[in-house]
């Protein structure tokens, strides 16, 4: 090779690494400025760079997208029938009385992907939540819509909520789903809801070969309403049937744990029950509680045991069950339901 | 010099004496439920068909096994007096307790304290298992719960009471 064809490729090569480099994708803003619309997929409504959050401007799906709480004109953004979009971070900060976001889908099932990893100047910061919701703040996800957690150089997602993320509409195979990648894990944190107002479905990427996926309720974190979870689930926090209507929670294919409370609550007569199916083992340590027209149907073993943490007696300290004012719990033939009963060993204790 | 027989005899002696002192603490009944008697009351003997007549609880005692597992002719147990503490119980299939006053269920180990339920309540799929429909509120509470059943189970609360453990 000639010199000067030597220096013309080296100059090529390091150019093609300095702008795969230093591209990070563009930080959007939400402004709702289009007076005729609020369409994500209309840049007219996004300040900060060209296009919108997701549009794949570069080849990479980057970008980072905020939803402010303060647009006095409450024309917060809707997802609508566009192509699957694809960012890597979603922050909004949420208005009081306001859905801040609402992800509506068509026909086919439409997916809101967060891509989440380092590039270039934004590495992964352990405070930098996949997804934040603020106080007060509302994502709302419609019938059909996908929200994926997917990455292919982080194991683990964090969503810090403190408002509420609802699964708003449709039921059976239309309900909302959030889709963890393929032996991904999700983490709930802070105080924040995820509501199932119609139905909402936890489920896992599909990969071959498969491995778990699995999402984990924060200690304050609690599932209220409606949802189908498949995956695995490790509940710290807690799990309620009922918000505001009667719910019905169903626990299947993968198993299912962790220190929290299960609440058969919110059913409101013989004909509004609520119910927590339990359709694969369930192990933990919290309480176990059925209320007034609650059914827990059991038809996968479910222990929950004691003095786990060799803390005061309190709220968390040990298994617990209560059944009370017209609850109900059914169990299937040869299935083990045991609540309390075998005293854990050699925990470490508060000297 | 003591003599080898008044060795064994005092040996003897106080094996009784240790034997009697012991006993009253080991003394544990178990109570199976026939419901043979006049009503469906806890403290109805007949209820209990035991060899010398005697239910759960009598003369304050806090420590017997009951079992409630013969649905006929009384698949009710009323219990009628005074808050009552047994070391465990279970109820079998095509059984309602009504709880005029609470139960504890307990002997502050671990390993005792059970609850075991099993089957269906009295009455089916409509049927009560812990009946109390007034208020003050009354309850059953043990250490632990279990069901492990050759036959689907059901256990339903009235309005007014509740199953819980401690």
């Amino acid at each position: 090779m000639k010199p000067y064809a030597m220096l013309m490729l080296i100059i090529a090569a390091t150019a093609m690494i300095l702008v795969s480099g230093a591209y990070a994708g563009d930080t959007f803003t939400w402004t709702g400025a289009d007076g005729g619309n609020t369409n994500w997929n209309d840049a007219d409504n996004w300040s900060g760079a060209a296009g919108y959050p997701g549009d794949g401007v570069g080849g990479v799906k980057d970008d980072i997208a905020k939803i402010p709480g303060s647009l006095a004109d409450n024309k917060y953004p809707v997802v609508f029938n566009d192509d699957d979009i694809t960012i890597k971070r979603l922050e909004i900060e949420g208005k009081a009385g306001e859905d801040d976001l609402v992800f509506l889908s068509d026909d086919a099932s439409h997916k809101l992907r967060i891509d989440t990893h380092p590039t270039g100047a934004d590495p992964i910061a352990a405070d930098k939540a996949a997804l934040s919701i603020g106080t007060d703040g509302v994502m709302k996800l419609q019938e059909k819509s996908e929200l994926w957690f997917t990455s292919s150089e982080i194991e683990t997602f964090v969503i810090d909520i403190d408002g509420t993320l609802e699964f708003a509409d449709g039921t059976g195979d239309d309900m909302p789903e959030l889709v963890i990648g393929d032996g991904k894990t999700v983490t709930i944190e802070d105080d924040g809801v995820l509501k199932g107002t119609s139905g909402g479905r936890i489920t896992g990427e599909v990969g071959n070969p498969d491995c778990p996926d699995t999402l984990v309720l924060g200690s304050d974190a609690q599932m209220k309403g409606s949802f189908v979870i498949d995956t695995i689930l490790y509940n710290h926090g807690y799990v309620h049937t009922g918000d505001t209507t009667p719910g019905t929670i169903e626990l299947t294919c993968h198993p299912k744990g962790g220190t929290g409370h299960w609440h058969v609550d919110g059913g409101t007569s013989s004909e509004a029950l609520s119910r927590l199916i339990v359709n694969t083992n369930v192990g933990g340590c919290g309480y176990v509680e059925v209320y007034n027209f609650g059914v827990l149907s059991v038809n996968r073993h479910m222990s929950v045991s004691t003095n786990v943490f060799r803390e005061a007696p309190g709220p968390r300290a040990c298994g617990y069950l209560y059944l009370t004012r017209g609850g109900k719990i059914e169990v299937q033939k040869g299935i083990r339901f045991e609540i309390d009963r075998f005293d854990t060993v050699d925990c470490p204790v508060i000297e | 010099m003591i003599s080898r027989h008044k060795t064994k005899l005092t040996l003897l002696a106080v094996l009784l004496t240790a034997t009697i002192g012991i006993a009253p603490a080991l003394a544990q009944t178990t109570f199976n439920w026939n419901g043979e008697g006049a009503d469906n009351n806890r403290t109805t003997c007949a209820n209990w068909g035991q060899f010398i007549p005697d239910y759960p609880g009598n003369g304050g005692a806090t420590d017997d096994i009951v079992i409630i597992n013969d649905s006929y002719p009384r698949p009710l147990m009323v219990q009628d007096t005074a808050p009552l503490t047994i070391a465990s119980l279970f109820i079998g299939d095509g059984h309602a307790i009504q709880l005029d006053y609470d139960i504890t269920v307990t002997t502050g180990a671990y390993v005792t304290g059970s609850l075991q339920i099993e089957g269906l309540p009295d009455g089916g799929e409509t049927g009560l298992t812990v009946i109390r429909d007034e208020t003050p509120a009354r309850e059953i509470q043990a250490q632990w719960v279990l069901v492990n059943s050759d036959q689907k189970t059901i256990i339903t609360t009235d309005v007014h009471s509740s199953i819980r453990t401690n």
